[in-house]
């Protein structure tokens, strides 16, 4: 995050040593076109890099500790770089209306200027595919080619960038720094919406298709060619090419072990995509985009160790459990609203049974109200010198993660996958 | 966050919606309030010849021509003619209205301000270095327009 600040804040430095901040700054004039523009050069740095942050990249995924923060930081930037784009015009009119309010009308008007018409066009696609994304409710695989969109309003804005006589054209070091980070980010867009086929991509086939209870549907798949090597608790994108759903990519924690060649995912049915999944057939292929994400135990040094999962925040526990060696002190609480909602409990009984070193305890919501920080500490003999992994529906995650931390938990032991990126 | 954008939105569409009527209804008004009043007059003079006019600034017979002796008596931020590209420019209203500010422009008022235009800088010595103005300023920029170099205008 700290990184991305630097970034944005460069092109204002560059741009504050062109010309005397007191010329900058000397009236309402030259004050709100000083904030139009930092306005504007900031939010063309946050577009850049949102777009490079969308690329996937396994460095993202190390260095935000997992590619599900990645897609959570990408959401914040977009809207700060978005509002940011907003205000660009409006600050920048204001010398306009101090002339006239015709002429600041015709400011908005397209077609009267062509730099600035480049820059209408650009904001005007934005805030429409803005405003769909955010106001109406489109089915995934819509939404996702809405948003590429995206890449063409970032186009235009590059072109207005490249047209406009401003200060990007007065001094070339901003020119270079603003293009080239645009420049990146508009090639690492392209390679994501355009030629995903080109990524390195593993192709497998679906195995076997199971109903584990009335919701959730296990999905058991083979290697075509090369297995996927993954640390448990890590996700995956997965593509299924079926006449019976639609091919767009989906995350999905993978449930399976990591000494398994076959994967497993295990997918709760929350709308129509995943309700669809259970009409998959032997045979049909996948394509695997992965592993991506840093939630594991085995990430961490520390062998004492506390795990919550939440209903269908079980998956990634169910791939580490099965992986686990005695070496590991840990204690698993799942939780359900009703234990017939629960999946793989004989599996995790049996692993307990073998392995006493891991503590299993099934906790239904029904049976004894929501599971909190002080349950926990009691059942698991103190938080003293432990690591907590969360991994469930968000209010759980926040409301458990505020309770530790009063109970005097360091955040830094506290790690958590975010399931709604 | 995603209320940051809603707020964003919801001011740019007030702003934007108001900026639009505004200028829409005021249009008429600012059509002529915007020339300066020698271009006024001008005009005046042409259109009173063909018996057409409304305006009350009475015609008058004093006449002046706009040579580089004329435009440098113009030389100050309250009276100030400059010479671009062979035109003739009363740009004293256009002061407060710069968005460079005031102090980019009083330098060349009274002389021949074409380089300073061409390339945004009050000491230029050429017209090739710098990025000029946008078409959306030369556009603003007519609307100041007295006359050619050596012509001789109704006063």
């Amino acid at each position: 995050m700290n990184i991305i600040i630097v970034l944005s804040i460069i092109p204002v430095v560059i741009w504050s040593f062109m010309m005397p901040l007191s010329l900058r700054f000397a009236d309402i004039n030259s004050i709100t076109t000083s904030v139009g523009q930092i306005l504007g050069l900031i939010g063309m740095t946050l577009f850049s890099i949102n777009l490079i942050l969308a690329g996937r990249f396994k460095f993202l995924d190390r260095y935000f500790k997992g590619l599900d923060k990645v897609y959570v930081n990408h959401s914040k930037i977009g809207s700060i770089s978005f509002s940011f784009l907003l205000f660009h015009p409006l600050f920048l009119v204001v010398k306009y209306i101090l002339i006239s309010t015709s002429t600041a009308a015709l400011f908005f008007v397209p077609f009267t200027d062509m730099p600035i018409t480049w820059g209408i066009i650009s904001l005007s696609l934005m805030i429409i595919l803005i405003s769909t994304t955010f106001y109406i409710k489109l089915k995934y695989n819509i939404w996702k080619i809405s948003h590429k969109g995206m890449t063409i309003a970032f186009i235009f804005a590059i072109i207005h960038t490249l047209m406009i006589s401003s200060d990007v054209s007065r001094n070339h070091f901003l020119a270079f720094y603003i293009l080239s980070l645009a420049i990146i980010g508009l090639l690492v867009s392209i390679r994501q919406v355009f030629l995903s086929n080109f990524k390195k991509k593993l192709n497998f086939r679906v195995k076997n298709v199971k109903q584990l209870n009335q919701d959730i549907v296990e999905i058991e798949m083979e290697p075509l060619g090369k297995v996927l090597s993954f640390i448990p608790g890590q996700f995956a994108f997965f593509s299924f090419i079926s006449s019976n759903v639609s091919s767009e990519s989906h995350p999905f924690s993978i449930s399976s072990s990591s000494k398994d060649n076959n994967l497993k995912i295990t997918v709760k049915n929350l709308g129509d995509y995943t309700s669809l999944l259970k009409n998959l057939k032997e045979g049909d292929s996948v394509i695997v985009d992965g592993p991506y994400g840093n939630f594991s135990y085995k990430n961490i040094l520390n062998k004492n160790q506390i795990w919550v999962a939440g209903g269908i925040g079980v998956t990634p526990f169910f791939s580490m459990a099965n992986d686990l060696d005695d070496s590991y002190n840990i204690n698993f609480y799942y939780t359900v609203k009703d234990t017939i909602e629960a999946v793989y409990v004989k599996e995790f009984n049996e692993i307990s049974q073998k392995n006493f070193n891991f503590k299993f305890k099934l906790w239904s919501t029904k049976d004894n109200g929501y599971i909190n920080g002080e349950s926990i500490v009691n059942l698991s003999n103190g938080l003293k010198d432990k690591d907590i992994f969360f991994c469930g529906p968000p209010v759980l995650m926040e409301s458990l993660k505020e309770q530790f931390v009063l109970l005097g938990v360091d955040v830094k032991k506290i790690h958590y996958e975010n399931f709604n990126f | 966050m995603k209320k940051i954008s809603t707020i964003s939105l919801f001011i740019f569409g007030v702003v934007l919606t108001s900026i639009l009527t505004a200028g829409l209804v005021f249009y008429q008004d600012n059509k002529t309030s915007k020339s300066s009043l020698f271009k006024a007059k001008t005009v005046q003079n042409v259109t009173s010849s063909t018996n057409t006019s409304t305006t009350k600034i009475t015609p008058s017979n004093k006449t002046m021509t706009l040579n580089m002796n004329e435009i440098s008596k113009h030389n100050s931020e309250t009276d100030c003619f400059m010479l671009i590209s062979g035109k003739v420019y009363d740009i004293t209203s256009f002061f407060g209205s710069h968005p460079g500010g005031n102090s980019t422009m009083a330098p060349t008022c009274g002389t021949d301000a074409t380089n300073a235009y061409m390339t945004k800088d009050p000491y230029a010595t050429d017209s090739t270095s710098g990025r000029g103005h946008s078409s959306r300023a030369k556009n603003m920029l007519n609307d100041y327009y007295i006359g050619d170099l050596n012509q001789t205008i109704a006063l």
